[in-house]
């Protein structure tokens, strides 16, 4: 069963719609005993970090998640916030420490009259060889909504890049670990078929 | 580079699809005349007077988003975070917000805190007196008692993800946008800027792009929502050397 993570701020809603009309079985679950029988794990996101953060805590769903993660291995796609929240710090809210499973952090994007923020809307991604883009043309666009970005510290990963103003990592893999910043279940065909990639291929 | 966006805008009375004309309902259509693939962002206002049938706009919002997969907005007398993950669980992406940013600036800045700038449009609604102009809020019946610069000011330090503005004026006109006073509002504004109202044929798009430096045209002309319309005006725009997504 695929677990669509409910922390309390998402558009779990729009995941499980996604996967729906890609007829993928999954449940939207906040409870350990649900999360434990996960096969797969995907961690949507939209909202503060800091908030983001706590109701992890508070939910106490971080513990659950390193263990399905780290120890068991479990694939695990982060969306937008959920991708940034698997970095160990994020300049949103310094008060909270990320997941760590990513060593990097995110920052905050600089305003300027080209490149505005927050970086809305339908963006590039390039990339080489991914099994999450499978199927997908290099340069295809993805709708994207966020006012920080990801900067990924080791050099052992794969990953997609992104330009406004600077280049990010949109899509990253490291072993079971996936991340997306823009919104698959929200960018029409190609974020459709990166959704089902992640489900049947990863 | 980000494409410029055009995006549909769709105003629900009690459920039922209807246009607006200087922001009263017009006409009812049904909304089976939407293909939302080639957009790139829909969004769903409720534009009822009052929310006691409210869960007939839930169910649009349902039958909508189970195959939309393009962003979905939400608007229209939202005015409690409950309510916005009642919303998030039937499958919307962000809110419009303009009521509240006048009545309950508290709230406001709650919802931000918690689901962040990005998640935030803010709607201006702007009516034209004379030479000057007006912001407005509750559907276009109240106006906004300070100033259009003194407002704009206020907004920016809510840092809203993205600005809706909308001409009331020119609402199903179909006379072009009022370029006067979306430039006004973009030389202000860091963060994208959507406009409505007025859009009546392409070149209309293609000026609110180039002269107005708009992010995103909107449109609720009932003529622009078919499959065949919006491919129409997306290669018009880019003929016109405006980047824009075809799929």
């Amino acid at each position: 069963m695929i677990i669509i993570l409910d922390y309390g701020i998402s558009n779990i809603g729009a995941v499980k719609n996604a996967l729906n009309f890609l007829n993928f079985k999954s449940i939207i679950s906040s409870k350990k005993n649900e999360i434990e029988t996960a096969k797969k794990i995907i961690i949507p996101g939209n909202g503060n970090f800091g908030e983001g953060m706590r109701l992890l805590q508070k939910h106490n769903l971080i513990e659950i998640l390193d263990k399905m993660v780290i120890e068991k291995k479990i694939p695990v796609l982060g969306i937008c916030l959920g991708y940034q929240m698997m970095f160990e710090k994020n300049e949103e809210d310094l008060n909270y420490k990320g997941l760590g499973w990513i060593k990097g952090q995110v920052k905050k994007f600089k305003k300027t009259n080209k490149f505005l923020v927050p970086h809305v809307g339908w963006n590039k991604i390039n990339f080489k060889k991914m099994k999450l883009m499978t199927g997908i043309p290099n340069n295809s666009r993805f709708y994207f909504d966020h006012s920080y970005y990801t900067e990924i510290s080791k050099k052992k990963f794969k990953c997609g890049t992104t330009n406004h103003g600077i280049k990010f990592s949109s899509v990253y893999n490291s072993k079971n670990i996936y991340g997306c910043q823009p919104h698959p279940e929200k960018s029409q065909k190609f974020g459709l078929q990166l959704l089902k990639n992640f489900c049947e291929l990863c | 580079m980000l494409a410029k966006r055009i995006i549909a805008v769709l105003t629900f009375d009690k459920g039922i699809l209807t246009r607006t004309k200087n922001f009263i309902q017009d006409y009812h259509y049904t909304k089976k005349f939407i293909n939302n693939s080639l957009f790139d962002g829909i969004v769903l206002i409720d534009v009822s007077r009052n929310k006691k049938q409210r869960s007939k706009f839930y169910d649009v919002v349902k039958n909508f988003s189970k195959n939309c997969f393009v962003p979905i907005t939400v608007g229209g007398m939202i005015e409690d975070i409950q309510e916005i993950k009642v919303f998030q669980s039937l499958g919307v992406d962000k809110i419009l917000i303009n009521s509240v940013a006048v009545k309950n600036e508290k709230l406001l800045k709650k919802i931000i805190g918690i689901f962040g700038s990005q998640f935030v449009v803010i709607g201006l609604d702007v009516k034209k007196k004379k030479n000057s102009y007006n912001f407005f809020y509750n559907n276009g019946e109240k106006k906004i008692s300070t100033t259009v610069r003194n407002w704009i000011n206020k907004v920016k330090k809510f840092k809203p993800g993205e600005i809706l503005l909308q001409s009331i004026d020119q609402d199903g006109s179909l006379k072009g946008f009022d370029l006067k006073i979306i430039k006004k509002v973009r030389s202000q504004f860091k963060c994208p800027l959507l406009v409505c109202g007025g859009g009546g044929n392409w070149e209309h798009f293609v000026e609110a792009f180039k002269k107005g430096k708009v992010d995103a045209v909107c449109t609720n002309n009932i003529y622009h929502l078919t499959y065949k319309s919006v491919l129409s005006s997306k290669l018009f725009c880019i003929k016109r050397n405006i980047e824009i997504r075809l799929e």
